[in-house]
Parts: C-alpha cells; structure tokens; sequence
C-alpha cells in the first residue's frame, strides 16, 4: 500500500498496533459479543441458561446441573446414623469436597502404583458398605475412587443401585420404589452411542427427597 | 479387554475430524497463496484497516532474517504486556474474585506459557487470575500464539516453492490466521459450546444453596469462548484448574467430542496444506500418513494400558469399563481417551483426566507423543517438526543407499542439517539438564508423596511438556516455586522458539536456491516405502533420545497396565 512509508515505520509500531488490534477483535467483540447472544442461543437447547445451569431444588435450595455436591457421610465424624445424608445417593469421592473455588484439588491424583491409593479405596469401599455387594455391579469403581475435577455430578448407574440397601434402611422406603426411581434417572447423551450411562447425584437426591415428602405413596 | 460397543463414537468422530482437516487444509492453502476465498469480502477491510494501522505493506516479501526479527518483536511486546497486566491485575478492573497481583516469577511463567502455545499452569486459575486478565491478557495470547505458529508452518512451506530468497510478509500471514481461520472458526465452535450447555456469561460467578451444607460458589465467565481458541488454536490452559475434566468446562460427552473435533482440525490439515502449496498432492499423502499411524498407534496403546490396572486387583473393584480412577463419569474410557491422545499429540494439553492417576503404560504413551512432537503436534509449529523429521529422514536415508539427499527438487545441505540437528538434540536438552538439576538440588516437593519412580516421571513429565510446547501436567508436583516458574519458562522459550526459528531458517534458505528437476538419484518421497521409513525414522531417534529416561520413570513404577 504505502511502499514509501514504509522504511520509517518505528519497529515496535506494527507490534503495538496488531496488539491493540487484536485486544478489539479477540478479546473485546468476540467474548463480550458471545456473552451477548448466548442467551438465545443457549435457550434452543439448555432452558437453564449459560450462567451456570442452575435450577431450584427443595425447600429453598438450588443447585447447577453441572456441578455435584459433596453429598457424603465418608468423612463424617461418628455414628452414620447421625449423618444428614445417610438417607441419601452419595456422590463421587473429591479431594475439594466439590468446592469450586478450591478448582487446584483435582489435580492431586494418587499414582497408579502408590499404596496410599489401595488404602484410599478401601477406606471407601468401607464406608459406602459396597464390600458386600452381590448384585451383579460388583463394586463400582466410581462411588469408591477420585474424579478428574473432584467436580463430577455423576455416578454410574451401578454406582446408585449399589446404595439402596443403606438409602432402604434410613429412609424406610421400599428398595422397589428406589430401584425405580434411579432407574427413571439413567441418563446418557441423546445421541445414540455417544457417552457413557450415568447418574446425576443431586438430580437424583432431589427426586428423592419429593417422593418422601409426598404421602402416599411407596 | 474393553467391550467394542463403546468405541464406534470415537472412530466417526476421527474420521469427522480429519474430513473437517482436509477441507480446512484445502481453504488455508488458498488463503495463504493469495488466492480468492469466501470470506474475502467480509475481512478485507478488516484487514487493510489493521495494516494501516502498522503502518507496513503486506505485499512486500520478507527474507528469513527480517520474518523471523517482527516475529520475535511482535510475541515479545506480547509477553510484556500480559506480564504486566498479570502483576497488576490486583488493581485492574472486572476483578471480582478479589485475586492479587501475581508475583514476578509467576507472572513470567504464565505470560511465557501462554505466549508459547504451551499454557502450562501453574496458577489456579479460580483462586489467581482475574476474569479481566483471562480475557484481555490470556484469550488474546491464545489467539496470538496460534497464528504465531500457523505463520511460521506457512513460511517454511513457501521456502519449497520460492527461487528468491523471500518466506511471505509475517504480518500478512499473522493477520490472515486470525481472521481467516481462527477467529470464524472459533466464533463457530463457541456457539456449539453454548448450545451443548458451556457457560457463556459476563457474570463471575453464580452463588447456589446446595442440598449439602452451606453455600456453594461456582466461578463462570465467558468459558464458551475460551474453551474454542483453546481447543482449535492447540492451546490447553484450562479457564478452570481442572480444565476440561471440569464439568463446567466440558459439562458432556458432546461437548467432549467437539473439542477433540476443535483440537485435531489444525494440526492434521497441515499436510493438505502442504500439499497444495507446493502443488504436489501426493506429497502431502506420506505425512499425513506417517502422522496419522503415529497417532491412532498411541489411541490404541492408550486404550489398552488403560483398561485394567493389575496393582489395584487387591481392593477386589471392578474394572469392567476399564480403569477410571481420575475420569469423569459422563464420558466412556475411549471417549476419555481420544481426548487425552488428541491433546497430548497435538501438544494442545488440555486434560480430561487426571494424568497422574493413568497407568505407567499410559504415561509412556503420552510422554511419547511430546517426545515426538510431531504426530501432528501443534497448530503449525508441529507440521514444522513433521517436515524436520522428514529432511533428516531423507538425508540419512539418502546416505544409505548412496543417493542426493533433495526433497521436492530443493537440495538438502549441510545449513538445513544443522537446524534440524539442534531443533532435535535441543528437545531432550531442555528436558533432561533441568530434570537432573532437580534431583541433584532436591528441588521437588509432591503432594500426595508418592513412589520415588512416579515422582521421577512427574519432573520428567513438567519439563517435557514445557519443552514441547504441550502444557499438561500429572498434578502432585508442587510448582508454583521460583525454581520451576523461572526454569519453566526458559524451558519453554527454547522449546518453542528454537524450532521455529529453524522453521524459517531452513525455509529461507531453501527458497534462496533454484528447483533442480528430479534426477534417477532422487529418493521418491511420495511412495509408501518412504512413508514406512519416516515412520521408523521418527520412532528409533525419539526412542534413542527418550529410553533411558523411560526405564527410569513409568517402566520402574510397577505393572503397566492392560488386559
């Protein structure tokens, strides 16, 4: 364009002028412009919205469908049945007790072949009261090791059905209506083949939790 | 071994990829020769408006030399500026976490690694960087990074197909890689992000009242479009710390698969590219695929390391799905996989799963691939060590059999040589000296402890993935320290621009000499004796590098993993 301008450029100008070039494109219009429009984009597919997916639960609680919650009596000092949760699924081992803002706990996996991660699942497989399991889910890997996030909202479904003998003796309802009810909480992607089968652990609590303030029924 | 039944999903997606590359490659082709395209009359105004603006005109052609210097100048002004907005993001605006300034020695690492295409972290990013920072420091190093590399790759190719010394004018193919290819492809991959249910939000968090105890904070922010530079432009830092295993990051096996789409897209269409450029289509064919058997050579070993680890047969769990401790249950072990092996070999190193936790057999799967660094590895810088690997191959292959070592009619002499010799021998270098000086000064501290193999491939692990540019890590080393920040972030400056100095070195000098037609002593590059000999050309050099340290590490820890 400008053939003789050129030789006088100072040689820091074009570096400082694609760096505020790109300050406008890349990280003003595009994710202010994304944020923008997510809204109605986000509402073709997901009615939650792109802030966070989250949704009222019971009693004045609320919870994002993305997150799980550190619903748990692993780490409960005394007796289970003093636990708030003993009638409830459990989720996932987490290193952050699913405490977002602690995101660095996910990191610190025990290695493959290091001792501490044999006492660690045993230590669980303990606790949930999976040792005994005869049903044909064995004893799920999932309810009884470390996520990637320590975030994860899921268990497998094995990972639930292996809990209603205990959820059965709290909370007096029928394994029956319980083994129903997760069953009607199966979950997977919705397009054929892709994803594993899975659980959403406060999905599924909160179900739970209606059907036994709900009389009459079980 | 793994039921079959879960695995149909990965090989469509493979297959979706590498289709998307080839079009891509094709597109990009004629974006950087020049020729018209669709988007021509939408982003040329953009674009003559910016070259005004530098005040340089893009038509003038570049030597090496001057390519390289507006290169070097351009990602230096950028680190500079990012590492000032890090160490004063404290006082800076949108600062809702309420996050300090980072501290020098951070501040260096994080702007070095994310000007480097390596995005290695070692701040967390919920508790330690800014939304303000993220967007206007790290998405455009992102962004800047990516096309650093796409123009580079693009230069060197030019070198095979020029007579006059001259690569292409850098800001050109700078600018056109951004709004070419980067920014409408991710704008696109953003709203799939979006629709597949990715936070996209200005808001900084979102406060709920969980059914457990008291109140939980979820950080959010415009994690949509992080999450579509970071996957297509082969960056990796995660906008969480846990980054793509996050389920707010990654929330679902759909969002997965797109982002392995995202990741393989670039990487792979660089041979397409190549073979349109130097208008030769069955020269692209043997790098594709050698890079090609490289990769899905390392998905299936992934696979098999990862489905059964005999240590934890004693607990009596059961493995049926494969090994899953540090995976996310929405996702299937090959899903997590092709997501690991794609990350890792395209030297993207963003995580689905924690990579401490995978067996020793998969841990030498993933070293291998930054080893290699090749297969296809990163967003044009990868492509560049792909056509080192293949110049080597053929002068070593040329003195075999007693023939003239040319590629696509260009001699290759002793300068080309030279590069490619310290663009290979510095890799294990950048890893090994810093590995050793580690050890020898007790520098590392882990948490969990661990054995003394698994902590040896932790180091091992943290310098080979800075030196490659990748950016993952296996977690329990402690490295927010002076000593990794500062020896991070040299590691990380001579594994990206080394190559990439060599890139347009080689690239310069093979555009300064004539094109001599093929003689009977040319090796022919296009047929699949070549390609099998690049194949175990790359694999018995990285293996003669990389062995020992190997033993060393993941083989000393105990049972591999598999069946």
């Amino acid at each position: 364009m400008n053939e003789s301008e050129r030789p006088q450029v100072h040689p820091l100008r074009p570096a400082i002028a694609f760096l505020a070039f790109m300050l406008f494109w890349v990280s003003l219009v595009y994710p202010f412009g994304l944020s923008a429009v997510a809204p109605y984009v986000a509402e073709l597919t997901n009615p939650a919205g792109p802030g966070g997916s989250v949704v009222a639960g019971p009693n004045g609680t609320s919870y994002s469908t993305l997150v799980g919650e550190n619903i748990t009596c692993a780490y409960f000092p005394g007796n289970l049945s003093s636990c708030p949760f003993r009638g409830l699924f459990w989720s996932r081992p987490s290193q952050i007790d699913y405490e977002p803002f602690l995101g660095a706990g996910g990191e610190d996996p025990y290695g493959p072949t290091d001792p501490a991660l044999i006492n660690q699942t045993l230590y669980y497989i303990n606790v949930t009261g999976v040792h005994n399991v005869t049903s044909a889910c064995g004893i799920p890997e999932d309810i009884v090791t470390d996520s990637a996030s320590g975030l994860d909202p899921d268990i497998s479904p094995c990972g639930a059905l292996v809990q209603i003998p205990r959820i059965a003796y709290y909370t007096g309802e029928p394994q029956s209506v319980l083994t129903a009810l997760v069953d009607a909480h199966i979950e997977g992607s919705h397009i054929p083949g892709v994803g594993a089968m899975y659980v959403n652990v406060v999905g599924l609590d909160v179900a739970l939790i209606d059907l036994m303030s709900t009389p009459g029924t079980g | 071994m793994l039921g079959l039944s879960t695995l149909p999903d990965v090989f469509v997606l493979i297959c979706l990829g590498l289709l998307g590359a080839a079009f891509l490659g094709r597109y990009m082709a004629k974006v950087f020769t020049a020729r018209p395209t669709l988007l021509d009359p939408v982003m040329r105004p953009v674009e003559s408006a910016i070259f005004r603006l530098m005040g340089v005109d893009p038509s003038h052609q570049m030597k090496w030399r001057e390519y390289a210097v507006s290169l070097l100048v351009m990602n230096l002004c950028a680190v500079v500026f990012v590492f000032l907005l890090l160490s004063l993001q404290g006082s800076l605006p949108m600062n809702y976490w309420g996050v300090h300034g980072m501290p020098w020695d951070l501040a260096l690492h994080t702007s070095v690694s994310f000007d480097t295409n390596t995005d290695f972290q070692h701040y967390t990013p919920e508790t330690q960087a800014s939304l303000f920072s993220a967007i206007f420091g790290l998405i455009l190093l992102m962004f800047l990074s990516a096309a650093t590399g796409i123009a580079a790759g693009v230069a060197m190719i030019r070198g095979f197909l020029r007579k006059d010394s001259t690569i292409g004018n850098f800001y050109q193919d700078l600018t056109q890689a951004v709004t070419r290819v980067l920014l409408p492809i991710s704008i696109l991959g953003a709203l799939l992000f979006v629709l597949a249910g990715v936070p996209q939000t200005l808001a900084q968090s979102v406060s709920v009242v969980p059914l457990a105890g008291p109140a939980q904070g979820i950080p959010l922010g415009p994690v949509a479009a992080w999450d579509a530079i970071e996957f297509l432009g082969t960056n990796g830092g995660g906008f969480y710390a846990a980054n793509a295993a996050s389920p707010l990051q990654n929330p679902s096996a759909l969002t997965n698969l797109v982002a392995i789409f995202l990741m393989l897209l670039i990487p792979f269409s660089a041979p397409f590219m190549f073979a349109r450029m130097v208008r030769k289509e069955g020269e692209g064919r043997p790098l594709f695929v050698a890079t090609l058997t490289i990769f899905l050579l390392a998905l299936f070993l992934f696979l098999y390391f990862e489905s059964y680890n005999p240590f934890l047969a004693s607990t009596g769990v059961s493995q049926g799905s494969g090994y899953l401790v540090g995976a996310e249950q929405r996702f299937t072990l090959p899903e997590s996989a092709l997501f690991q092996v794609t990350s890792i070999f395209t030297n993207t190193g963003a995580t689905s799963m924690s990579l401490g936790a995978l067996t020793p057999g998969t841990q030498i799967d993933l070293l291998w691939g930054m080893f290699v660094q090749a297969a296809p590895g990163g967003d044009g810088t990868g492509f560049g060590m792909i056509l080192i690997n293949t110049l080597l191959a053929i002068f070593v292959g040329g003195l075999m059999v007693g023939r003239t070592p040319e590629y696509l009619g260009k001699k290759i002499g002793k300068y080309e040589m030279r590069w490619s010799t310290v663009v290979i021998l510095s890799h294990p270098f950048a890893i090994l000296i810093p590995t050793a000086i580690t050890f020898i000064f007790g520098l590392a501290q882990f948490s969990p402890a661990g054995v003394a193999s698994h902590q040896f491939t932790v180091v091992l692990y943290e310098f080979t993935s800075e030196s490659a540019n990748n950016g993952s890590a296996m977690g329990s080393l402690i490295d927010n320290t002076l000593f990794f920040n500062v020896t991070g972030a040299i590691v990380m400056t001579v594994g990206r621009y080394l190559p990439l100095l060599a890139m347009l070195a080689i690239g310069g000098s093979l555009a300064s000499q004539g094109t001599a037609p093929p003689g009977p002593g040319t090796i022919k590059t296009d047929s699949a004796t070549f390609t099998l000999f690049l194949i175990l050309f790359i694999t018995i050099v990285t293996g003669m590098l990389f062995l020992p340290m190997l033993v060393m590490g993941p083989f000393a820890q105990g049972p591999l993993g598999g069946g």
